[in-house]
């Protein structure tokens, strides 16, 4: 293959497609809302940013090793549900989310994806700071959320100007509008990624945007277009596998909605509680006994055609995390194990060889 | 880009995921190639690697004729014409987009090249360092950051690339090292291009704007650097090595690319009006490279500094001398005060909530601090705080907020000479029409005998005496008191006479007289050496909404004048007797404010003068007539 000239030709039609756009959100800048600002025939960004910007979270959580104790969130319910990346600053004991009008409300996460790498949080009803300008009335008004309405991002090919909206570097505070930063979509690939030296478990389509997003804070902003549609959430920060340089990207929209279709399912079960007579799942896994009292988790064998065995557990295997919980030795497990029902998911993290595997499985009956 | 892109190649090649998106681009591609004149071969060796990943059959090789040659199927060359319109069909791409697109893109260009004029590579004397500036008047001032110049100290010596290619010796002016600003001076040209300042108030989230200088020192012939974006954020907060150095408050944040060297240059709206000037980025995590958040302060701080950065001065930043504390949502509390301060001065007292200061609503204690540190020491601000249930709004003039610096600054004095004449001067040749030993002669108009010489021979206020040791004159007109007339008694004094309800012990109105004729005395007399002496150049002050230039005159016949000259008429706009000798209550400090300037028989006066004693808001004269008389 001759990369050079792939090189030119991809880079030139990315200029060209870069162009594109332009026009067409220009005429309707010009349409809609009247002439525009003095940015030379620019569209004028306020209002889109503005609007993005009261659908934004700031989050507060634990500073733990290289993790900042902040971050981003995207409000996708009235009730307050945010989503936004799974990092260890959601671990904290006190998460807090702080909505554009500056309220402070507690928050917790109701649904993790391992995979994915993302997290639904879910604010309280009432803020944490007492509004005493406010009548009574309007102090016990439950939390009420624009959320962001869901776009799509099946058009978005490269080229198209957009927009990060969110709070690196916590740079805007308390009732302090987020930040807005500019790009464009450079392409859409399937990530293939590290972070620090583990392999990044989700593998699917993302958006790459020249827009620098890999920075402390920013990863669940939202992606927006020129005209305000949302069309991305800004992950974690990770390198690329090939050049092992910081990589700027988004998760489509789709993979967003993917995710919240998931979690609606599994935070309802997880809110609502199997009853206990219900028997207890099955995933065919069984861990090495040897050792001490902390037996580290490795799997020693995994039963045939059980689930374990579909999802593709293979003895050996050391179980770092299970169902979001970081799993440090084989009692933990089991013990997480126990509470789980038929019918329920697990979903483990696996370290194999110098690997994090991501695996799933539904539990089943055990066999008889 | 090009990393992403081989990538996105990479993965479009494996995935047949892609396929129905690739196809588009597909269409691209041979767009490109029939506008871009890419050779067939490298579109054809493009086609033939990734054919299997798209939509369209495969063309054949074809050896050295590409795959234009022979057999490739008539429905194929079909298809090529067609795709590009088909793919962009929903992008409404036709010709007059495309011209709206080169017109703005000319537009940019055009705004970049009369910005780039004005901005300046900062050396020192050596060559060494390297920083940005941006001149902003004819002859030759600009502002940089006080950490560009910060090294120059010792001989405030340093150079000023142009885009002429040339350098040009740089004189360091005045420094604000808690705001990160400092003046410089260009030298060794009759006029430069200096850019115009905009109004940064007006910036929101979203405007386009462009940042100038020379980022890692690119430009060896001073031709500055373009970087394109959006302002990301306004109000910004970017704390400073402590609270007295190198703050950034109510900053503009923006996504175009600010690195090391772009320190000191402007950050331009996209009609090339100077908005602020960029000194730092979010540098703590990835080292001192652009991660896409620099900070400009904004210009409108700085346009508060300018008269005494301009004066060689060393600036300082306003305090009120208490702080708060946050209570509660959006309830901020005076929580600490220091006795003497402005604040405990203007009644504010521990406990009470600050609810607005400068005209901004408080809502947060970091926001206050983020506010307050916009104001140079001494600004008058309005403060609005409610004490118990009592809601006061008061005008305090700042405290100062020392500067922390570990060298003495020596302000230069001829610096602050050459800016008194460069006010005063213009002030007295507003006048300069009327022969100097002319008397000018001011009659009340209804006696017209009594007559009362204001300019004399312009330096000694003694001459005002008649020779029956009396003046007087009347004003007419709306106010606190409609119709007032004013004696003078040969000495220092105004007082009101006559059949009015008015006492001659009214304080204001002879506060005010005195005040208005002293101010005359000292800014309208010639600006000779010995008088220079007399002056000096405080910095700034606020008027009516303006910065304007306050000057002090010390004479030996009473306490030290304090008078605020617009830069732009050069005509004084307030004035206040500082009171040193006396108690405050015998001798309430007494400030007149000079509007409505109109041109009376060649000369320029003000028709509506403001009083207020102690800071309090005492009357408003509407002056309907000035009769002016030859000898």
């Amino acid at each position: 293959m001759n990369r050079i000239s792939l090189l030119r030709l991809a880079s030139a039609l990315l200029l060209l497609a870069g162009t594109v756009p332009v026009t067409g959100i220009q005429s309707r800048a010009v349409n809609e809302d009247g002439p525009t600002a003095p940015g030379q025939g620019s569209p004028d960004l306020s209002l889109v940013i503005h609007q993005a910007a009261a659908r934004i979270v700031k989050l507060y959580g634990a500073t733990i090793g290289g993790e900042h104790g902040y971050g981003t969130g995207v409000v996708v319910s009235a009730d307050g549900r945010v989503v936004t990346t799974l990092s260890l600053l959601l671990e904290a004991s006190n998460l807090r989310a702080v909505t554009p009008d500056g309220h402070t409300y507690q928050a917790e996460v109701i649904y993790r994806d391992e995979y994915r790498q993302l997290a639904l949080l879910q604010m309280k009803r009432y803020p944490e700071d007492v509004d005493t300008d406010a009548s009574i009335n309007q102090q016990m008004t439950p939390l009420r959320l624009d959320p962001m309405p869901l776009g799509n991002s099946t058009d978005i090919r490269g080229g198209e100007w957009v927009l990060a909206v969110g709070n690196p570097f916590k740079v805007a505070e308390g009732e302090e509008p987020v930040s807005a930063l500019k790009g464009i979509v450079s392409g859409r690939t399937n990530l293939e990624a590290v972070r620090g030296t583990q392999p990044f478990p989700y593998r699917g389509e993302v958006l790459v945007i020249d827009a620098i997003t890999s920075n402390p804070g920013s990863p669940g902003s939202a992606l927006i277009t020129f005209d305000g549609r949302w069309i991305g959430l800004i992950g974690k920060t990770v390198t690329s596998k090939l050049t092992n340089t910081f990589l700027n990207y988004a998760y489509p929209i789709e993979e967003v909605k993917a995710f919240l279709q998931d979690a609606h399912s599994g935070a309802s079960a997880a809110t609502q509680p199997s009853p206990a007579d219900a028997p207890q799942g099955y995933h065919g896994i069984r861990l090495s006994r040897i050792g001490y009292r902390r037996t580290l988790p490795f799997v020693e064998r995994v039963a045939m055609n059980s689930p374990a065995a579909e999802a593709g557990v293979k003895p050996d295997d050391l179980i770092v995390s299970a169902n979001g919980t970081a799993i440090p030795h084989a009692r933990a497990f089991n013990e997480l194990c126990e509470r789980l029902r038929v019918g329920e998911e697990l979903s483990l993290i696996i370290k194999r060889g110098n690997e994090l595997v991501p695996v799933r499985m539904k539990l089943t009956e055990p066999p008889k | 880009m090009n990393l992403t892109a081989t990538q996105i190649i990479h993965r479009a090649a494996k995935n047949p995921r892609s396929q129905a998106g690739d196809a588009n681009n597909m269409g691209d591609t041979h767009n490109m190639k029939s506008g871009d004149g890419y050779s067939s071969d490298e579109v054809s060796a493009f086609a033939l690697d990734q054919a299997p990943a798209y939509a369209l059959p495969p063309f054949p090789r074809g050896g050295r004729g590409g795959f234009w040659s022979a057999p490739a199927p008539r429905w194929a060359a079909t298809m090529l014409l067609l795709l590009p319109l088909v793919s962009r069909a929903a992008d409404t791409f036709n010709t007059d987009d495309l011209a709206l697109v080169r017109a703005a893109e000319q537009e940019r260009i055009d705004v970049m090249a009369r910005a780039s004029r004005s901005v300046v590579c900062i050396f020192d004397e050596n060559r060494g360092g390297g920083g940005s500036g941006v001149l902003i008047t004819p002859d030759g001032y600009g502002l940089t950051n006080f950490h560009v110049v910060a090294g120059m100290m010792k001989t405030r010596r340093g150079l000023g690339g142009l885009p002429d290619g040339k350098l040009y010796p740089l004189s360091v002016l005045g420094i604000d090292p808690t705001g990160d600003v400092a003046m410089f001076r260009l030298g060794g040209r009759e006029r430069f291009d200096p850019a115009p300042l905009g109004d940064s108030d007006q910036v929101r989230v979203g405007n386009w704007v462009f940042a100038m200088g020379n980022p890692f020192i690119l430009a060896e012939d001073y031709t500055p650097t373009a970087t394109h974006g959006i302002v990301s954020g306004v109000h910004r907060y970017q704390f400073g090595a402590d609270n007295r150095s190198l703050v950034y408050t109510d900053c503009i944040q923006v996504d175009a690319s600010i690195n090391p060297g772009n320190s000191g240059g402007p950050l331009f709206n996209m009609n090339a009006e100077v908005i602020g000037i960029n000194g730092r980025g979010s540098f703590e995590v990835r080292g001192r490279v652009n991660v896409g958040l620099g900070y400009a302060i904004s210009i409108n701080q700085i346009k508060r500094f300018i008269p005494g950065l301009r004066a060689g001065l060393l600036t300082e930043h306003g305090s009120l001398g208490a702080t708060t504390i946050d209570l509660g949502y959006r309830k901020v509390v005076f929580e600490k005060m220091l006795e003497p301060s402005v604040a405990s001065a203007a009644g504010i007292e521990i406990g009470d909530r600050l609810l607005r200061f400068a005209g901004r609503e408080i809502h947060s204690s970091n926001q206050f601090a983020n506010i307050l540190g916009v104001f140079p020491a001494n600004w008058p601000v309005v403060v609005d705080f409610q004490h118990n249930d009592q809601l006061i709004s008061r005008i305090v003039r700042l405290e100062r907020l020392p500067v922390n610096s570990k060298e003495p600054f020596e302000a230069d004095e001829n610096l602050n000479q050459e800016e008194v004449k460069h006010v005063l001067n213009a002030t007295t040749s507003v006048l300069g029409h009327i022969p100097i030993t002319e008397t000018l002669k001011w009659s009340g108009h209804r006696e017209g005998k009594i007559r009362l010489p204001l300019l004399g021979n312009l330096g000694d206020f003694e001459v005002a005496e008649t020779s029956d040791g009396h003046g007087s004159y009347v004003l007419r007109g709306r106010g606190a008191v409609p119709t007032r007339r004013y004696e003078y008694n040969g000495r220092t004094a105004l007082m009101a006479s006559g059949d009015e309800a008015l006492s001659s012990a009214d304080p204001t109105a002879t506060a005010w007289a005195n005040l208005w004729m002293a101010t005359r005395r000292a800014v309208y007399a010639p600006l000779d050496d010995e008088r220079l002496k007399k002056w000096r150049h405080l910095g700034g002050d606020e008027f009516d909404g303006r910065v304007v230039d306050l000057l002090q005159f010390t004479s030996n016949e009473g306490p030290d004048l304090r008078v605020a000259v617009d830069p732009q008429t050069h005509l004084p706009v307030r004035a206040m007797w500082k009171p040193t000798d006396a108690p405050s209550s015998e001798r309430p400090a007494v400030e007149i404010e000079l509007y409505d300037y109109r041109d009376v028989q060649g000369t320029r006066l003000p028709h509506r003068i403001r009083t207020y004693v102690g800071g309090e808001h005492r009357t408003d004269d509407v002056i309907s007539r000035y009769q002016v008389e030859a000898p």
